[in-house]
């Protein structure tokens, strides 16, 4: 006898990275080596992803500076997604209540799929938000992919928030992750893009409370922000 | 005339991403009687939440299924909704009082918490979420169709023109992977419950949610009560108890790699009026 019912699937998972593009990232080469982890990243979460056949990888880039807008709109398997070059906007701001309002419209309910995994959302900062990113991050929070996402936040450089990335992470079991070189920029998003998707890849994923990133290493190895 | 009588298949298999992690299977399954035929039977399937907060949830599940078929095996017909409402308390009572005996005699290990030591050990806000567990539960007979579902998962029906219907409302809370729980502390109210004549009704089919997840969309998951109907009617129950496991294990593999828990009940059809059965066999045989 032949199984009962119809085509099997595996889970969709959807993967943000949420991008600062503003005019501080231009500084002290952030933005070229952020591009530079990026793309560095992707053989190995590609590997992640082959290697968890029931979750199907789909990524996203938005970014911000004034204002918000997707680089990559469309869910892109990640076999297929390409890094896009991102460049910082001379003078531009940091909206990220933008970029986290733009985003909470793409996870609503009617949006997403019902059967889907926890999406991933990574933000990626050097320094304070310009705009009122607590009504960005209250629209995300009031969708319920939103509210569920594993969302992990990275500042490059000694600016910046810790309590801004503490309200977007949401769970006083994870610490927002502060890279201070090129070194551990590269570090650290290789790890959201394996470690964090070999977690989120689970259909018990949890909150992400079980994830440990690696450690940063010694500040001033190379070039320190 | 031969009684129609209500025969069970069921099964759980642990999910593909769990078997690759080395974890066990937190879904189960239980229904009785044993034999799994008769003019009336009950079936019940549950879902460990399995997440970190609750490192005992298999245990919980599968207390759950033990107790939820003891319990409604020992009603007798017909059920009225203020005997279910009284049953789906005392599933719940008794659940919650078997797993706070369990945790008093064997407390929460470092290692269940993954902790590195036993100092200062993180509890939940409620004891009972440690074995957090969903519960579906179902009592067939040619009579009636008692239905109950606390959490995510599915409960098909499929009448005899091969239609597949979800009887019980939907909840909407259960979206982006939130489920309700006999931890919860309002788990009586959460439960979702009917009572609906057996009428033109061939097969009832309950699911942990890896089962409906597995499929590319929901049409593709309706199919299944259908297609085990034909089956059933075809070949008899007893190749769909083969086949099940099989099947099951294909599905998380292909599918969303969770574990997965189903049981599936399927009545013999209606007999045209009319027709007279063999006298002298009313004690009943079953027909396959």
């Amino acid at each position: 006898m032949t199984r009962p019912g119809g085509q099997l699937a595996a889970l969709p998972l959807h993967f943000v990275w949420i991008a600062d593009c503003s005019g501080s990232m231009a500084g002290q080469g952030k933005m070229a080596s952020l591009n530079h982890a990026a793309r560095e990243a992707l053989p190995p979460m590609r590997k992640v992803a082959l290697e968890n056949p029931n979750a199907e990888v789909f990524v996203r880039v938005l970014r911000f500076a004034t204002g918000a807008s997707w680089a990559v709109d469309q869910p892109t398997p990640v076999q297929y997604f390409q890094w896009p070059e991102l460049t910082a906007v001379p003078g531009g701001m940091s909206d990220l209540g933008a970029a986290l309002t733009l985003l909470a419209r793409e996870l609503r309910t009617d949006t997403m799929p019902g059967r889907a995994l926890p999406p991933v959302l990574v933000l990626l900062t050097d320094g304070w938000p310009s705009d009122d990113y607590s009504a960005g991050l209250d629209a995300l929070m009031q969708e319920p992919w939103g509210a569920k996402a594993i969302r992990i936040a990275l500042m490059m450089g000694n600016d910046g928030s810790d309590y801004v990335l503490r309200r977007f992470i949401g769970n006083p079991q994870v610490a927002p992750l502060r890279a201070r070189n090129a070194d551990q920029l590269v570090r650290y998003i290789r790890w959201a893009s394996t470690s964090v998707l070999q977690s989120a890849s689970s259909p018990r994923a949890g909150n992400g409370a079980a994830l440990r990133p690696p450690a940063g290493g010694e500040p001033g190895e190379l070039v320190t922000w | 005339m031969n009684p129609r009588y209500a025969r069970v298949a069921g099964a759980t298999v642990p999910g593909a991403v769990h078997l690759r992690a080395g974890r066990l299977n937190q879904d189960a399954v239980r229904w009785l009687p044993h034999v799994g035929e008769g003019k009336r039977v009950v079936m019940a399937v549950s879902d460990g939440h399995g997440n970190p907060a609750s490192p005992r949830s298999g245990l919980g599940a599968a207390l759950a299924v033990e107790i939820a078929t003891d319990v409604l095996w020992q009603l007798t017909h017909p059920i009225s909704p203020a005997v279910l409402a009284a049953t789906v308390t005392s599933m719940v009572t008794r659940w919650t009082s078997q797993v706070l005996v369990h945790l008093a005699r064997y407390p929460l290990t470092a290692g269940e918490l993954g902790r590195p030591s036993d100092g200062d050990l993180d509890r939940p806000e409620r004891s009972t979420v440690v074995y957090g567990s969903t519960l579906i539960f179902a009592v067939v007979s040619v009579h009636e169709l008692v239905l109950g579902q606390l959490g995510d998962g599915d409960v098909v029906v499929v009448d005899d023109t091969g239609q597949a219907a979800r009887p019980l409302p939907a909840d909407e809370r259960l979206m982006a992977h939130m489920t309700t729980s006999l931890s919860d502390d309002d788990a009586v109210g959460n439960f979702r419950t009917t009572i609906v004549d057996a009428g033109r009704s061939r097969l009832v089919l309950l699911a942990t949610d890896g089962y409906a997840n597995s499929f590319r969309n929901d049409d593709a998951f309706l199919q299944v009560g259908p297609d085990l109907l034909r089956m059933a009617d075809a070949e008899g129950i007893s190749s769909i108890r083969a086949s099940l496991p099989g099947w099951l294990a294909e599905t998380t593999h292909e599918g969303a790699g969770d574990d997965i828990g189903v049981t599936v009940a399927v009545l013999d059809p209606p007999v045209p009026a009319g027709t007279s059965g063999h006298p002298g066999d009313e004690v009943g045989r079953p027909l396959r």
